[in-house]
């Protein structure tokens, strides 16, 4: 028997491929025994056992690989470890070359001269080069990328505006160009309302809502969402208005954000003027602005984001008349379900916690709360006048906490991608004795992670198993944002949560009525 | 292509490193840290987390196979760039990824973790069986008569229970284990990364125990020198009571007593790893879990 | 309308600056995303967009490549290299590169002078010329110096015969040797009688039967266009030269019938033309250098206008400082070798010929040349890549030298060095591999990258500028 052996100096293949080709060695008639083996101690001797160690397998090291062959005749043995060879190079030759990928916006830009839109998410402090190497290319920019200064901000706005460019961002998660869906957002269909939005979620939320009423939209603009700072002084929201004024595709215009500074809403207001066509404008816990706002003819002001999709939508019907008829109708439904729900807690279970991805819906969740809750509701991001939050690692009594917030996300994924801390605090919550109810948001669509309801499901059904083991029940109370064509689905989405025991309710507005309504009264 | 990483293991450093790539296969790509012994890997999306991991947001069929052993790779400011080939990894929004064995409680008085635990152990004999792997869980314990690598990696295990479960530090069993049989990463070496971790998994507070784990831990990295870089990587990490997600969400699984379908989901992705080593590492957690507290072995 | 407005109506397009799962998510949608492989600045580069005086970078390379694309480098009469190449002399050997002296020149190199120094008569025999090159009585000096070029070793001595070719828009003239073919051939440092032999042939024969024809042709022979009509045959005129030899034997054929009355003499020169596919190197370099040259001297300009190497050095030069070479050690050129030899036979990259990537052809043009991977390594759809990555770092692109697998897009033109360093990505150089020991010759082809060292060096200089 002629026993011969191929050592791979440092050569390393995946134990599949190793078992692989140990296959089929053995499998050749003309061998009688093989060995496929790391070069260790322990596996030298192995093969001194089975007779397989020659001098050179024995002289291997532990990072080499040995293949070892007994056969009745020297070329039987060289054919074997020949054909060893060519299984593990198979693999390594499979490889082929990529499509030409250009490595600048400039070189790029000479390949593609019809490109017009710039989607720019590095890190941030490269990401303010970049936008400038696109704007003054001439392509309209979605500035992604968070971390970049407010002095850059504004001179980057300013120029696009010189230049007739939009400059969405920094941190513009949502932006809807012409039926596309650019960074976080959802599959919608093309129609008569353009958004402009400095709140990413707030978007998002408003255009689903829409969507499943079978309204479009013409284009949804994000902005960022200190566009309507002082400092930068709404120079975007401003541009994407008049461009959306004197678009032809739209003829329901939205405007979207958290109260605006003082002199930038005069700025809005002038600009809401000059047109006719009807704009809703939601500034969201702004009630300071809505007096201004109603002075304008064409304008329609709302309170909430849901309220915005509604009267957008015109979805009210006729017969109803207003929206506040139209809602209190809708209160009184989940009037009704949160009293068979209280069924369920202990008497000194007093307190609401509210999770969020989207900060804006963090918002509406607390513009809600607060006219019907009687005590403060704390938050890390907190209405105008609200009480924050002094740890936003820890709850105290009813509150909302913004996940995405930057003490959240620096150096960590966007809950929206990742739902391990929003796993984390629902389990923390279910610790807690006086919690009687916790609701979250889950944010599908483009950008967003792939099954978020899966997760956050077993993560409800983990916390329900804590509390009832230390007897009690906890409601769980959440609402999708997204539609039925988004990648991860809404229906899906829906009852993955149902079925883990979480009541879903159609808006995030109606989501934390209900929440309040359970622990109110 | 520039791609985010979603996790970083506890052992990729903070700062600025330099490395080249040690071994390259489809969804794993090793990096030789210069100031290092240990390995970092970078893996893709579709795999666990590891604790000397980089997971990476790679899109569907992506393939570290267009690099070479060689390649040079520096990381500044939590931006990670290859010279030669095209990728450039953004580290700064990863999520730093840690598993905290001790923390478990494993606890077989309570009905549903035993019930778990034998759940795990039957598919995993019956996985083992069906592959026609070398080593059995079941065979290992029992005193087989087969030969080679699981019959020696059967005598070592029991031995190293046995010296377990007297604390007797003077077994030197660990070491006929180290670099035996099949496999990129030995079946030996992982039996004993799988070991460790179930022993992290009891300590419960006791210090005799942990004690008995670090020195078992050292003498392990001691003779680890015995085997390739990769395995040795493993088990460094897992002396520290760090293994991957994978394994470390399967054993949170049997603590909490999971429903047999969970279980079955979680031992699953366990096994899912290189040929066997998926379940030789699942068999030494298994056992390992049994060190010192009474779990029924099934005859 | 507002830009926005227009945007509205129209179908995007979108580049993608970052993340690979945003443009998946976008490109899931339908729409065409242009992925950028995105990388950070390199550290320490700063853009640099004008001279400390004041003037303009961009404007100044508009100017240089403007230049060079005007530029008409035609074929207008051969001469002796004494009597035409300004500052020749009996004394004086012109080689490829940047300046060399005797004790550093690669074994291509030193062969190549040897034997040009017998071709003289200057010494009898290997060891005369050897003790003669190192006496100090030979004057070396590059051929970029004496507005030349030459391939290889580019070794002129005083009484080879020329091309002269003139940039009819500037006036400015330049130089090359007629190449000999391939095998045992002086530009690879051949010796002994077959070499001398032929060089005899070649300027006995074949000269004088091309000078008269040459003569005869008023207008002389518009090479610029030749190496345009073969960018669309095929070639890229620096290692694929086929199609531009053939054009060129139809250029001159009537004419050296007319002129040249003995039919074998005739027969041999066509003969000779035909059966070497580099015959049109030598003039396809000296275009480069004419149309180059012409750019030289624009302040400010952070082109390129020379790259050239001697086997042992690479240098390159800058239209803004034509005077000053920037120069690093000459790297080794990753290829396909001919049967009997491997990489260990190899001499560093060696040659003139990088002419013609300055001059926007050559390795700049190779999509136009698929078949060229068979010759150099590689795949066609390797070939088309190194063209387009080129564009990212030239300032412009040829408007009369265009590519049809690129929808006739014109070659990039014009090497900015500040663009070589904000990208980190250098040259691609195809080229010949010559034997690193004197007169084996040709031992493959292949491609490698410029050395960073001399761009670093240029963008230092250019940062004083």
């Amino acid at each position: 028997m002629i026993v011969k052996t191929l050592i791979k100096t440092s050569e390393y293949h995946d134990s599949v491929s190793l078992m692989l080709v140990a296959r089929e060695l053995s499998k050749l008639e003309s061998v009688q025994d093989a060995a496929v083996v790391m070069g260790t101690e322990a596996n030298k001797s192995i093969l001194a056992d089975a007779g397989l160690l020659t001098e050179e397998a024995g002289a291997a090291s532990p990072n080499d690989l040995v293949i070892g062959v007994s056969a009745p005749s020297d070329s039987a043995a060289d054919a074997a470890l020949q054909k060893a060879e060519v299984l593990l190079k198979q693999k390594a030759s499979s490889v082929q070359a990529g499509e030409f990928k250009p490595k600048t916006i400039r070189g790029a830009l000479s390949s593609n001269p019809a490109a017009n839109v710039a989607v720019i998410s590095v890190a941030g402090r490269y990401a303010t080069d970049e936008a400038w190497e696109a704007l003054s290319h001439g392509l309209h920019v979605l500035l992604f990328s968070d971390n970049v200064s407010l002095e850059d901000e504004i001179s980057l706005k300013k120029y696009a505006r010189e230049q007739g460019l939009l400059l969405m961002g920094p941190g513009a998660g949502t932006t809807i160009l012409n039926g596309v869906a650019l960074g976080f957002a959802n599959v919608l269909p093309r129609g008569p309302v353009g958004i402009v939005s400095a709140a990413g979620t707030g978007l998002q939320e408003v255009s689903t809502l829409l969507a499943r009423h079978g309204v479009g939209i013409s284009q949804g603009i994000g902005t960022g969402g200190r566009d309507l700072k002082k400092e930068v002084g709404g120079v975007m929201m401003l541009e994407a208005l008049k461009a959306l004024q004197q678009d032809d595709a739209t003829n329901v215009i939205v405007l979207i954000s958290k109260p605006p500074a003082e002199e930038v809403v005069r700025l809005i207001l002038d600009q809401l003027a000059a047109s006719v066509k009807p704009a809703v404008i939601c500034f969201l816990g702004g009630d300071a602005s809505q007096s201004a706002l109603e002075k304008i003819p064409n304008v329609i002001p709302a309170r909430t984001l849901y309220e915005c999709a509604l009267l957008a939508g015109r979805l009210i019907p006729d017969e109803v008349g207003d929206v506040k008829t139209f809602l209190d109708a809708e209160n009184s439904g989940l009037a009704k379900q949160a009293q068979n729900l209280k069924a369920r807690l202990n008497a000194n279970q007093y307190y609401l916690r509210g999770l969020f991805s989207g900060g804006t819906l963090c918002y509406e969740a607390q513009v809600i709360w607060k006219e019907i809750l009687d005590i403060p509701v704390h938050s890390n991001a907190p209405l105008p006048g609200g009480s924050t939050l002094p740890d936003s690692t820890k709850s105290r009594r009813h509150t909302a906490v913004d996940l995405g917030e930057e003490e959240f996300t620096v150096g960590r994924p966007h809950p929206m991608i990742d739902n391990d801390l929003r796993i984390r605090r629902i389990l923390q919550e279910a610790r807690d004795p006086e919690v009687a109810v916790i609701m979250f948001d889950v944010v599908i669509g483009y950008g967003a992670h792939p099954d978020p309801a899966s997760e956050l499901g077993q993560a409800v059904e983990d916390a329900q198993k804590l509390a009832r083991g230390e007897g009690r029940e906890l409601v769980f109370v959440a609402s999708v944002t997204g539609t039925e064509e988004d990648p991860q689905s809404l229906s899906r989405t829906t009852s993955t949560l149902e079925h883990a025991g979480v009541h879903v309710c159609d808006s995030n507005s109606a989501a934390a009525r209900l929440t309040a309504l359970l622990v109110s009264g | 292509m520039y791609l985010r990483a979603i996790s970083l293991g506890y052992a990729v450093p903070d700062g600025n490193f330099e490395a080249e790539a040690h071994s390259v296969f489809q969804s794993a790509l090793n990096l030789h840290l210069n100031s290092e012994d240990n390995l970092l890997t970078l893996i893709a999306s579709s795999e666990g987390d590891l604790p000397q991991g980089i997971r990476l947001d790679t899109p569907e069929g992506f393939s570290f196979e267009n690099f070479r052993v060689g390649d040079l790779m520096i990381c500044r400011d939590e931006i990670l760039v290859f010279e030669k080939d095209s990728l450039t990894i953004q580290l700064s929004e990863a999520r730093r990824w840690k598993c905290d064995l001790p923390a478990l409680r494993f606890d077989p008085a309570d009905p549903a973790v035993a019930a778990a635990w034998s759940f795990v152990w039957e598919v995993l004999n019956a996985r083992q069986r069906l592959s026609e792997a070398e080593i059995v869980a079941q065979e290992l314990l029992g005193k087989s008569a087969r030969e080679g690598v699981a019959h020696r990696a059967g005598k070592a295990i029991r031995t190293l229970l046995s010296a377990a479960r007297r604390y007797d530090l003077t077994d030197s069993s660990a070491q006929s284990l180290i670099g035996l049989g099949s496999g990129l990463t030995p079946s030996g070496d992982d039996l004993l990364s799988g070991y460790l971790a179930g022993l992290w998994c009891i300590v419960q507070g006791e210090s005799k125990r942990a004690q008995f784990i670090s020195s078992l831990g050292e003498t392990i990295i001691h003779l680890s020198s015995k085997t390739n870089d990769i395995s040795r990587t493993y088990l460094y990490h897992a002396a520290q009571g760090q293994v991957s997600s994978r394994l470390a969400d399967l054993v949170e699984g049997i603590c909490r007593g999971e429903n047999p379908k969970r279980l079955n989901e979680l031992a699953e992705a366990a096994f899912d790893v290189g040929h066997t080593s998926g379940t030789d590492t699942v068999t030494g957690l298994l056992i390992g879990l049994g060190a010192w507290i009474r779990v029924e072995f099934p005859e | 309308m507002t830009k926005i407005n227009e945007l509205f109506g129209k179908d995007l397009t979108v580049l993608n600056v970052g993340l690979a799962s945003m443009a998946k998510s976008v490109s899931d949608q339908g729409v065409r995303v242009i992925d950028l492989d995105w990388q950070p600045p390199k550290e320490g580069i700063p853009r640099l967009r004008q001279t400390r005086s004041g003037v303009s970078m961009d404007a100044a390379n508009q100017e240089v490549v403007s230049r060079i694309q005007r530029g008409q480098a035609v074929l207008i009469g051969m001469g002796i290299a004494r009597d035409v190449i300004p500052g020749m002399h009996a004394r004086m050997i012109l080689h490829a590169g940047p300046p060399i002296e005797w004790q550093r020149m690669c074994g291509p190199t030193r062969g190549a002078v040897m034997g040009a120094l017998i071709y003289e008569g200057l010494a009898g025999d290997e060891s005369e010329a050897m003790q003669l090159a190192t006496s100090g009585a030979i004057e070396f000096s590059p051929c970029h110096h004496h507005h030349g070029v030459g391939p290889m070793a580019g070794v002129v001595s005083a009484s080879m015969p020329v091309w002269i070719l003139e940039n009819k828009a500037f006036g400015n003239r330049a130089y090359c040797t007629l190449n000999e073919g391939l095998g045992k051939v002086l530009r690879y440092g051949g010796m002994g009688p077959e070499v001398y032999a032929r060089l005899k042939w070649m300027a006995s024969d074949l000269y004088p039967a091309l000078d008269r024809a040459l003569q005869s042709l008023p207008n002389g022979i518009d090479i610029k266009s030749l190496i345009a009509q073969a960018l669309h045959m095929g070639d890229e005129c620096h290692n694929r030269n086929r199609a531009a030899t053939s054009l060129f034997l139809r250029a001159i054929g009537p004419a050296l019938a007319r002129t040249n009355k003995d039919n074998e003499v005739l027969a041999k020169v066509i003969e000779f033309i035909d059966r070497n596919d580099h015959f049109f190197l030598n003039l396809s370099m000296p275009a480069g250098k004419a149309m180059l040259e012409a750019a030289e001297g624009v302040e400010g300009s952070t082109i390129v206008t020379v790259m050239a190497r001697n086997g042992t050095d690479f240098g390159i030069r800058l239209a803004s400082m034509p005077e000053r070479w920037f120069v690093a050690p000459a790297g080794q050129v990753q290829g396909l070798y001919f049967p009997q030899y491997t990489e260990k036979d190899a001499n560093p990259d060696i040659g003139d010929s990088t002419i013609t990537e300055t001059a926007g052809y050559g390795g700049m043009a190779m999509a136009a040349a698929p078949a060229i991977t068979q010759f150099v390594g590689g795949t066609p759809q390797m070939a088309m890549q190194n063209t387009l990555e080129m564009y990212e770092i030239t300032f412009g692109e040829h408007e009369n030298l265009t590519i049809p697998a690129l929808n006739f897009r014109g070659t990039p033109l014009g090497i900015d060095v500040r663009k070589v360093m904000e990208t980190g990505i250098l040259p691609r150089i195809n080229t010949g591999i010559a034997h690193k020991d004197p007169g084996v010759g040709m031992v493959g082809a292949g491609i490698l990258r410029a050395p960073e060292k001399c761009f670093k060096d240029a963008f230092e200089a250019i940062k004083e500028m």
